[in-house]
């Protein structure tokens, strides 16, 4: 009777065995059909699509500064340079005013424009000529960096 | 009796052993099946919307390419000077910083030139609505020594291609 339990129970196994290689043999098949160039352009075009939306999201349209620095312009400032910096949300710059009047208006224009968080006024002094000549940097709220539209108050 | 069990833990019991592991096995390989048939099924099915897509695919892709394409973005920045009237004196792109929590890596770009104050801003214009996406970091201008109504320009911006 053991020898009847043992013979069936091997033959089962053997039956067990062949039905695990052919569904390894299977297996193989399909890792060989697999279409792997295609496989990586989903993945890219995955991970595209869900970036694509993160990044735009925070896109910088430095063009907002200068608009609202254009509108906020007083006539009587000329800029000498400007530079602008995303990172710290600043720009610096150095200008001339035809006296210091001109320079406290431009500094109360940039005060009530909308983006704008911080004026800081540094070495004012009167050229030779006259005109008084400022640096000045100003602090940009990231609302303005990023925003889709310009700000239409002044 | 003991010669009975004896036997039975010498032949056939070792056999019941092996049917238990392989019927675990067997499970385990028909799951993995289905599984990579279904997915070999769903890939299938997504390559075929991707090839009816095909060109608006191209189009999105170029947002954030898979490469560094370097040679497009240099083409397209000297196209975005010569449509805003601003003369590019040098450009420079340097090695990429890894980002170690993105699925994302960024180029530094520079542009040195020289153009008059609206042409400037058109040119900062054109490089924000560029396809590929550029986020301007630094702009510093100056007026130009020679020439009076020019401007001196330095632009840095970053690049985004994938990992």
């Amino acid at each position: 009777m053991i020898g009847v339990l043992f013979v069936g129970l091997n033959s089962y196994a053997n039956s067990l065995e062949t039905q695990i290689q052919s569904i390894d043999g299977q297996l193989i098949t399909l890792n060989r059909q697999r279409d792997r160039k295609t496989e990586e352009n989903l993945i890219a075009l995955s991970k595209q699509a869900q970036l694509t939306g993160q990044l735009l999201d925070q896109h910088i349209k430095l063009t907002n500064v200068l608009r609202v620095l254009e509108r906020t312009l007083q006539s009587q400032v000329r800029f000498k340079n400007f530079s602008m910096s995303t990172p710290t949300q600043e720009i610096s710059f150095q200008a001339t005013a035809n006296n210091y009047s001109s320079v406290a208006r431009q500094i109360a224009s940039f005060l009530a424009a909308e983006g704008i968080s911080d004026v800081q006024i540094n070495n004012l002094k009167t050229l030779n000529s006259g005109d008084a000549e400022f640096t000045m940097k100003i602090k940009l709220q990231t609302e303005l960096l990023q925003s889709k539209s310009v700000p239409t108050t002044p | 009796m003991a010669v009975g069990f004896f036997l039975f833990w010498l032949f056939p019991y070792p056999a019941y052993q092996r049917i238990t592991a392989y019927r675990t096995a067997l499970e385990e390989r028909e799951r993995l099946l289905t599984e990579r048939q279904a997915a070999l099924a769903h890939v299938a099915t997504l390559k075929k919307e991707y090839d009816q897509r095909a060109a608006s695919i191209l189009q999105f892709s170029a947002v954030i390419p898979s490469k560094t394409e370097t040679a497009e973005l240099i083409s397209a920045l000297e196209q975005i000077a010569n449509r805003s009237g601003v003369q590019i004196s040098e450009i420079t792109i340097s090695d990429t910083k890894q980002q170690t929590q993105t699925d994302y890596q960024v180029m530094n770009i520079g542009v040195n030139g020289k153009s008059t104050y609206s042409g400037l801003v058109t040119f900062l214009e054109n490089l924000e609505r560029n396809i590929r996406l550029l986020d301007v970091s630094k702009v510093d201008a100056g007026a130009d020594a020679t020439q009076g109504s020019l401007l001196n320009f330095s632009i840095q911006a970053n690049g985004y291609f994938l990992k």
